[in-house]
């Protein structure tokens, strides 16, 4: 299970984009600039967004944060890695067809669930 | 696309229930009044709703569009929904007096407003799209199908004898005969066949001109667009749904059948009654809200997804360079506009 990788980083106050080292603590993400080290987020697993990317990529951001800062994870190991320690992160879209069969079944709260991963 | 279910469906639900019900209660009450009110009741919903529905394309704008986030900051839009409704209905009214000259002035107009109040976090959007240069990109295929339409409608009026028509002598059949209505028909028939038969031959290369002019008029300040979007790509998606509609069409006229079948059975098994009746009528209305919303479907999921993905993967963008200043700017819009959208059953870009 990888520990660290890299990572973009987007503060979610201005566009630029930031390399990052990516670590997994015990109790959630921390992002860490990739030249100055300084702790720019930790987000605690629990309160992961799982946000839609393209095919390889894992994007990432923070759930009920005010700010839409968001964390994009391109390494196989390093996702595979935050899926796993992760409940909100789902890879498999698991989550994502129950909540479609719960629609189709007519179950009229499951729209509205706010534990299902958020379409983006 | 930030998009939040519980927020679009309380928007949706607050719009039905709290605005367009006791709307429609009115004006079909109003209807059965006596004065100008029941004489006016049709312009007068024709207006409101028109003005409701373009009041709701651009709030539903508004909505998507803070829920678009790139690189962490997300779009918005300023500007009064109230004014651009009454813009739209003046161009819309515009492009039917004119039968659809002033389309692309309308649309150069529109898109204007629409980007000169959309920003990516703190940077302002604009269209540089001209309405002469669209005018002209399209004048042929106007020709083509509209000059026909109209020009056999014209002539086929004038070769009708109406005084004949109007004389009171003789039966019904020989004074149209003798007033020269069956010709007309005939005229009017031919003309309105090649315009629709070349509507639907050109509707794609209409499309995918104005989808190119668009995306060429977009700009985010130093940031261009243009979009190589090729006509056969247009051709190729409709033909896709043509197929699948094809294949559908197919499948329901089995349905279609059966429910028939079924209908017909009841009579026999039931007798005649209410009970009967009442059965028959929501079977055909199931029926009905099936092939709709199966078309709907077919045409959102074929055409309007895949026409979006194909333009957006002809982008050319240029100025890229100031995508890397841009700082958050505005909030998460209210989710009554997407509700009232899609309750008038309108959409917008």
């Amino acid at each position: 299970m990888a520990a660290s990788g890299t990572g973009t980083f987007f503060d979610g106050l201005t566009s630029v984009r930031r390399l990052v080292l990516v670590e997994l603590s015990a109790d959630g993400l921390v992002v860490r600039d990739a030249e100055e080290r300084a702790m720019l987020a930790r987000w605690p697993y629990n309160e992961l967004d799982h946000l839609a990317a393209p095919e390889g990529m894992l994007r990432l951001g923070r759930a009920g944060g005010q700010r839409l800062a968001r964390l994009e994870v391109r390494e196989p190991a390093l996702i595979a890695a935050i899926d796993d320690a992760s409940v909100p992160v789902d890879r498999s879209g698991a989550a994502e067809r129950r909540m479609v069969h719960r629609i189709i079944r007519g179950e009229s709260g499951a729209a509205c669930d706010p534990r299902r991963p958020r379409r983006t | 696309m930030n998009f939040n279910n519980r927020n679009f469906v309380r928007g949706l639900f607050l719009i039905a229930i709290a605005l367009l019900v006791p709307l429609n209660v009115v004006l079909f009450l109003s209807a059965f009044g006596r004065g100008w009110l029941s004489q006016m009741y049709g312009l007068l919903a024709l207006i409101v709703l028109a003005l409701l529905g373009q009041f709701a394309v651009y709030r539903a704008r508004r909505y998507r569009l803070t829920r678009t986030v790139y690189r962490g900051i997300r779009f918005h839009q300023t500007g009064s929904a109230w004014r651009y409704a009454v813009c739209a209905i003046f161009w819309w009214a515009m492009i039917g007096m004119t039968f659809g000259l002033a389309y692309p002035f309308a649309q150069a107009s529109l898109e204007r407003f629409k980007l000169r109040n959309t920003y990516y976090g703190d940077l302002q959007g604009h269209f540089v799209g001209s309405g002469v240069r669209l005018f002209f990109r399209g004048i042929l295929l106007w020709l083509i199908v509209v000059v026909p339409f109209m020009l056999g409608i014209v002539v086929a009026l004038g070769q009708v004898d109406w005084a004949a028509l109007g004389r009171g002598s003789g039966d019904v059949m020989s004074r149209i005969e003798a007033a020269g209505v069956a010709p007309a028909l005939v005229f009017a028939s031919l003309s309105v066949g090649w315009s629709m038969l070349a509507l639907a031959l050109l509707y794609p290369v209409f499309q995918a001109m104005v989808l190119r002019w668009w995306i060429a008029g977009l700009r985010f300040g130093e940031l261009g667009i243009a979009s190589h979007l090729h006509t056969r790509t247009v051709y190729a998606i409709y033909l896709r749904f043509m197929w699948i509609a094809l294949i559908a069409g197919i499948v329901f006229a089995v349905g279609a059948a059966i429910a028939l079948a079924i209908t017909g059975g009841l009579a026999l098994w039931l007798g005649k009654g209410v009970l009967t009746e009442l059965l028959s009528t929501a079977i055909l209305i199931g029926s009905y809200v099936i092939v709709a919303l199966a078309y709907s479907t077919i045409y959102q999921a074929t055409v309007k997804l895949r026409l979006w993905k194909a333009a957006f993967e002809s982008l050319e963008l240029s100025g890229l360079g100031v995508l890397d200043r841009v700082n958050a700017a505005g909030g998460a819009g209210s989710a009554v506009g997407e509700g009232l959208a899609d309750a008038l059953n309108v959409g917008g870009i």
